[in-house]
């Protein structure tokens, strides 16, 4: 019997909302087709959107959206994308696929999603091939209320007050097709593009982040928290006029992607064998260590974790479905989707006093996806079941929680898992949320929970549970979905039940 | 994969990187006869998609397929009913 020992008296600090953000970017059908129709489309839509995507959207309580990239934001120049749509620069996106982009969908339509989804703002500004003045306008067209040029010209298309930007990417993955920078030279970058990012309202400040790492190179972490947050130069009233301005950084950001078969040869998201699935799980785990190493060197330059490590790509990278466009990036989304998410939200909600915000990659059509489309046809994933599943966990409180009896599991040497992957959290009304994975696709695993001194009242529990590569289609959506799930006894002390081999359970206890 | 600078619409693969769908025709030639449709049929529906806005350099915006493929498939459809 494993044993999973929750302390409903120990907080340990808060799961910000954000760390169950979403990702879209001009890529394959994610934008265009995924989530934006157009006005004119048979598809029923909201000035565009789609409403059956934001609908369904919606029911994930989507925190926050970052936009437009990804690779693509280095290369976004927002003036292609705001006026007239018929006078919009047409081009065509040489990051992704060589698709035609038509800058129908820019900064108003982003806007108008975020406020139809009811979500913060995540824009990913330019600093691989843009300028200091272009994102200074950008930013003074979204959020300034003064009357200067750039602001008339916003009002003149339409938008009269501004719009808050809550967070700003200053480049992004500015060691790859973000510019390949080293790391200082991205950090003196940073600095200058940041100094000239105003706050046009003081009571909303624009939280910043700098292109963090990629995977485990801990030297540019290193490197960038140390020349932004340290070095002085000839300014040492630098830290006062950040703080005056507030203007300090707020996030690192950090890109992992889980590639069971490594960057090259990808396999297909639905074909597996049981070795894949244990390389993928492990592969997912180590994000548990990546967060450890790369937040001990962020703790020596800042201890209080005023600055968050965004996890604002992650997710499975498998190779795109056959016959569709190789650069697009669609692939399908089976159990083993649902048990990365799984797991790799209970690692982010543990370590939530650092993971400030993630942005799974991405919302629809691309990678590990929430939502496919086709056409007129929506589907949901296995991946947007789980992130439904854990929706209680955000802005709850993290409680102590730690199993007793994990075993390590694998069907290769190197690639070794722990079996159970669990959070557990409380919200503000006193609803305990508990997140269970068991990765193991064979072996079911009794199971009790115990409180520290909760004798529960109400308990009521979500299961998703299927084959390792069960996935869903268009012409068989609901193969993969949530059942309520029943078959467990409430002690005085918690909960006993058995968890199922491949498998996620939400417990709600009161 | 190259991307020519201009895009070609309503055009198939063939027409716009023949090496490409030199791959794609080796691709779709090992598939099982019985999972395809007759060359009669295939033919319609290439056609069909040569008249639609969705179809940019091959490629079936709707559905991100390459048509030539899609189009082969006894269980596709075109992903806006055009085609059954």
């Amino acid at each position: 019997m494993k044993k999973l020992f929750i302390n409903e008296n120990n907080k340990q600090g808060q799961i910000k909302a954000e760390i169950y953000g979403q990702f879209a970017e001009h890529l394959g059908r994610c934008i265009y087709e995924g989530i934006y129709v157009g006005e004119d489309s048979e598809i029923p839509n909201i000035n565009g959107m789609r409403k059956d995507v934001v609908d369904a959207l919606k029911e994930l309580q989507v925190p926050v959206l970052r936009w437009p990239g990804g690779c693509f934001a280095d290369e976004y120049h927002w003036r292609d994308g705001i006026g007239p749509k018929e006078t919009r620069k047409k081009m065509i996106n040489t990051t992704w696929g060589g698709k035609v982009e038509d800058n129908s969908f820019g900064t108003h339509e982003f806007f108008e999603l975020c406020e139809q989804l009811g979500c913060k703002t995540y824009v990913n500004a330019n600093l691989g091939s843009g300028t200091v003045q272009e994102m200074n306008e950008w930013v003074e067209y979204m959020t300034s209320d003064a009357e200067s040029p750039v602001v008339e010209e916003r009002r003149k298309n339409g938008r009269q007050e501004p719009w808050k930007v809550d967070y700003l990417g200053i480049g992004n993955e500015s060691w790859g097709c973000g510019g390949h920078m080293p790391p200082a030279h991205y950090a003196g970058e940073y600095r200058r593009y940041n100094t000239f990012v105003k706050n046009y309202s003081f009571d909303r400040p624009i939280k910043r982040i700098a292109s963090g790492p990629n995977g485990d190179d801990y030297n540019w972490t290193e490197v960038v928290m140390d020349t932004i947050l340290n070095d002085k130069g000839f300014a040492p009233e630098y830290d006062w006029y950040q703080e005056m301005l507030q203007t300090g950084l707020s996030g690192l950001a950090l890109h992992y992607y889980t590639y069971p078969d490594g960057h090259v040869q990808k396999g297909l998201a639905t074909e597996f064998d049981k070795a894949g699935w244990y390389r993928t799980m492990t592969k997912a785990a180590f994000i548990d260590e990546l967060i450890e190493k790369h937040g001990t060197i962020m703790d020596r330059h800042d201890p209080n974790k005023k600055v968050g490590l965004m996890v604002d790509e992650w997710g499975t990278w498998f190779a795109s479905e056959p016959g569709t466009n190789p650069f697009f990036l669609y692939q399908q989304n089976t159990m083993r989707d649902a048990l990365v998410a799984g797991l790799s939200l209970n690692i982010f909600n543990k370590h939530c006093d650092r993971v400030h915000m993630t942005n799974i990659a991405q919302m629809v059509n691309v990678l590990q996806a929430m939502i496919l489309t086709e056409g007129k046809k929506m589907v949901l994933t296995p991946t947007y079941h789980v992130f439904k599943m854990y929706k209680n966990h955000q802005d709850a409180a993290l409680l102590e929680s730690y199993v007793d009896g994990i075993e390590v599991i694998g069907a290769e040497d190197d690639f070794k898992v722990a079996d159970i992957f669990e959070s557990a959290s409380i919200a503000e009304d006193g609803t305990i949320t508990a997140t269970i994975n068991n990765i193991s696709i064979t072996e079911s695993a009794d199971m009790e929970i115990l409180f520290a001194e909760l004798k529960p009242e109400h308990v009521k529990a979500t299961i998703l549970t299927n084959k390792m590569d069960a996935h869903n289609t268009f012409d068989n959506p609901e193969v993969v979905k949530v059942e309520e799930f029943t078959d467990f006894t409430v002690t005085d002390r918690g909960v006993k039940f058995t968890l199922p081999a491949c498998s996620v359970i939400t417990f709600e206890v009161r | 994969m190259e991307y020519p600078n201009r895009i070609c619409k309503r055009c198939l693969l063939k027409e716009v990187d023949a090496e490409y769908f030199e791959s794609l025709s080796i691709y779709i030639n090992s598939i099982d006869e019985d999972l395809k449709v007759g060359n009669v049929t295939y033919k319609e529906r290439l056609d069909i998609c040569q008249e639609c806005d969705k179809l940019v350099d091959g490629m079936c915006s709707g559905c991100g397929c390459y048509v030539e493929l899609r189009g082969i498939m006894k269980k596709n459809k075109c992903p806006y009913d055009k085609w059954l």
